[in-house]
């Protein structure tokens, strides 16, 4: 635990110096998320769409795009493997590089979510379901991350290797968005992004029968199953083909 | 304190490292040598667990590498080939994550000492990717030497190195020694084994073609004796591995048994009266060691019966 609030440390030292991570990570998909509240997108319908619009900007580029490039880089450059010499376990040393962006993506979204709530003057039905939802995307494209790098030789080739996953959030997202969220569309939920989009709607608009625990766990559930799914065969992949160092 | 044996290293079909078997005594600086490719890269990363042996048994204070990676990574320090530290970072806030990621160090030097003391105390919050080769490699030093290691494995040290900061490197792994520390070192500069080493090993094509202390891998080498004979000197005594250039009299000997040859040749002068100018005996350098057992390809290929057709 502790050597990975040392690599989380050092990985955000190493953000801060970047200025094209830096760009990417924040200045990008913030503007946009921004941008999605006083536009209004045909195919998003409430609040919820927007913050789940916000979640899946911030997905791509927060954490997918700088996540693939930092394990890319650091790999490249053998520091993977040099930090694999000392105490920490591999998990620690993959939490510490993932980790800033991923926790990127959580605190952009809160701020988000709130300039959201002060712009349409709505307030959503459950924080901590949005907070799920938020979790369920950071979830499923972390492991997605750590499959898109184990294909990227270099920060560079990052622009290439990035893109399946990037289109496939995209996608998931707009499927799910053109549903109703209440809907057990197990096609949508099987794409990434999808599951996601559909709780923070949940997050947002609350259960559309009934109000109890009941009502939202019965909701929630098939988007949970799908996250659970989805970050459990991104974790085999990821497995199977990530390497520590350049030469196989 | 190390110990491999039969280890064999695999990259796909491709074998690096052939059956193996060594040992590194408490204390003592062992060094690998040998060609590029030979496999020293792939021996010592077996040995520090970072790869695991397809074949044999690697052991490292008395431990398997691999099992017991957390141990051994507070108590040992490892200097790469080829360093793998992020060039964004200063030397003092690699040394200070350093140490935080090796918890259970016996003790941690203090950063600034450590930096000092590889000779870049005044570089210490200068980015890593504006340092040059030779300074790079002092801060690998100091982060091996961070957490007060009972073994260090050096993979080419001092390449890059200039002379003045090569001896300084070759001091401070004698206060190693000194200090009781097991060294394991590899180099293509043969004089550093030469000057550091208790015991060493020549690798070959992922074999150990010779190992033993300098003494002991010199004498398995022939010795050369070297003298001008005058024009007119009487027939010489035979000699069993006598190389003789016809037209010159210029005689030149490579023999096993330098002594008892260099006595033979010193009696027949004496003998006959002859004076022998330039006379010259010599072991084998480890230079000459080295090429004859990398050579061993040519060689095969070559006539084995005629020691004349060796380079
Ligand atoms: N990941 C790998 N994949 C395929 N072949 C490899 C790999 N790593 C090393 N090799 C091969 O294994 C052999 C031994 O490599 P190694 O790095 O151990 O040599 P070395 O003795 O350290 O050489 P050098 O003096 O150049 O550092 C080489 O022929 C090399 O090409
Ligand atoms: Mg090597």
């Amino acid at each position: 635990m502790s050597t990975t609030i040392a690599f989380l440390h050092t990985e955000l030292t190493l953000l801060r110096r970047d200025t094209t991570a830096w760009a990417t990570a924040i200045a990008l998909p913030f503007v946009l998320g921004a941008w999605w509240i006083t536009t209004d997108p045909p195919f998003a319908d409430g609040m919820g769409a927007i913050v789940a619009l916000q979640v899946a900007t911030l997905l791509i580029f927060s954490l997918h795009t700088v996540g693939t490039m930092a394990l890319a880089s650091r790999r490249e450059q053998l520091v993977l493997k040099r930090w694999r010499t000392s105490q920490a376990s591999p998990l620690s040393v993959l939490m510490g590089t993932i980790g800033v962006p991923a926790g990127l993506v959580v605190l952009q979204a809160a701020v988000l979510t709130a300039l959201t709530m002060a712009a349409s003057d709505t307030a959503p039905a459950s924080v901590t379901m949005l907070a799920v939802g938020a979790l369920s995307g950071v979830a499923v494209v972390g492991a997605l991350t750590f499959v898109a790098a184990a294909f990227t030789r270099s920060a560079e080739h990052a622009m290439i290797t990035t893109f399946p996953v990037i289109i496939v959030v995209m996608a998931g997202t707009a499927w799910s968005l053109m549903r109703p969220f209440d809907a057990f569309d197990w096609p949508v939920l099987a794409v990434p992004g999808g599951a996601m989009t559909q709780l923070l709607q949940l997050g947002w608009e609350g259960p559309t029968d009934g109000s109890g625990a009941a009502a939202w766990l019965s909701q929630a559930a098939p988007g949970l199953v799908a996250t659970v799914v989805l970050t459990a065969l991104g974790t085999i992949a990821a497995r199977h083909w990530f390497r520590w160092e350049p030469r196989p | 304190m190390l110990t491999a044996r039969a280890l064999r290293c695999r990259y796909g079909a491709f074998e690096a490292v052939r059956g193996i078997d060594l040992t590194v005594h408490e204390g003592e600086l062992f060094a690998l040598l040998g060609t590029n490719g030979a496999g020293k890269t792939t021996t010592l990363e077996t040995f520090e667990g970072h790869r695991a042996a397809d074949d044999g048994t690697v052991e490292v204070l008395g431990l398997d590498p691999r099992a017991h990676h957390r141990e051994l990574a507070a108590r040992t320090g490892v200097v790469f080939q080829q360093s793998g530290l992020p060039a964004e970072l200063t030397p003092r806030e690699v040394l200070r994550l350093w140490s935080r990621l090796t918890p259970d160090a016996r003790r941690h030097l203090d950063v600034d000492e450590a930096l000092a003391r590889v000779g870049l105390g005044h570089r210490v919050a200068v980015r890593i990717r504006q340092l040059s080769g030779g300074e790079r490699r002092r801060l690998d030093l100091a982060v091996a030497l961070l957490n007060d290691p009972e073994l260090v494995f050096l993979d080419e040290p001092t390449t890059g190195m200039d002379p003045e900061a090569r001896m300084r490197t070759w001091g401070i792994i004698r206060e190693l020694l000194a200090d009781g520390v097991t060294v394991v070192l590899t180099t293509h500069y043969l004089e550093e084994a030469e000057a550091l080493a208790d015991r060493l090993a020549i690798m070959h094509e992922g074999r150990l073609a010779t190992a033993g202390t300098l003494a002991e891998v010199v004498a398995a080498q022939p010795g050369t004796i070297q003298a001008e004979l005058p024009p007119d000197a009487p027939q010489l005594p035979p000699f069993p591995e006598r190389r003789h250039d016809g037209s010159s009299a210029r005689l030149e000997l490579r023999t096993t048994q330098l002594q008892r040859d260099l006595t033979r040749l010193l009696r027949w002068a004496e003998d006959h009266d002859v004076e022998l100018s330039g006379l010259q005996a010599a072991d084998a350098s480890l230079a000459q060691v080295f090429h004859e057992l990398s050579a061993g390809e040519v060689l095969a290929e070559g006539d084995l019966t005629d020691p004349e057709a060796r380079p």
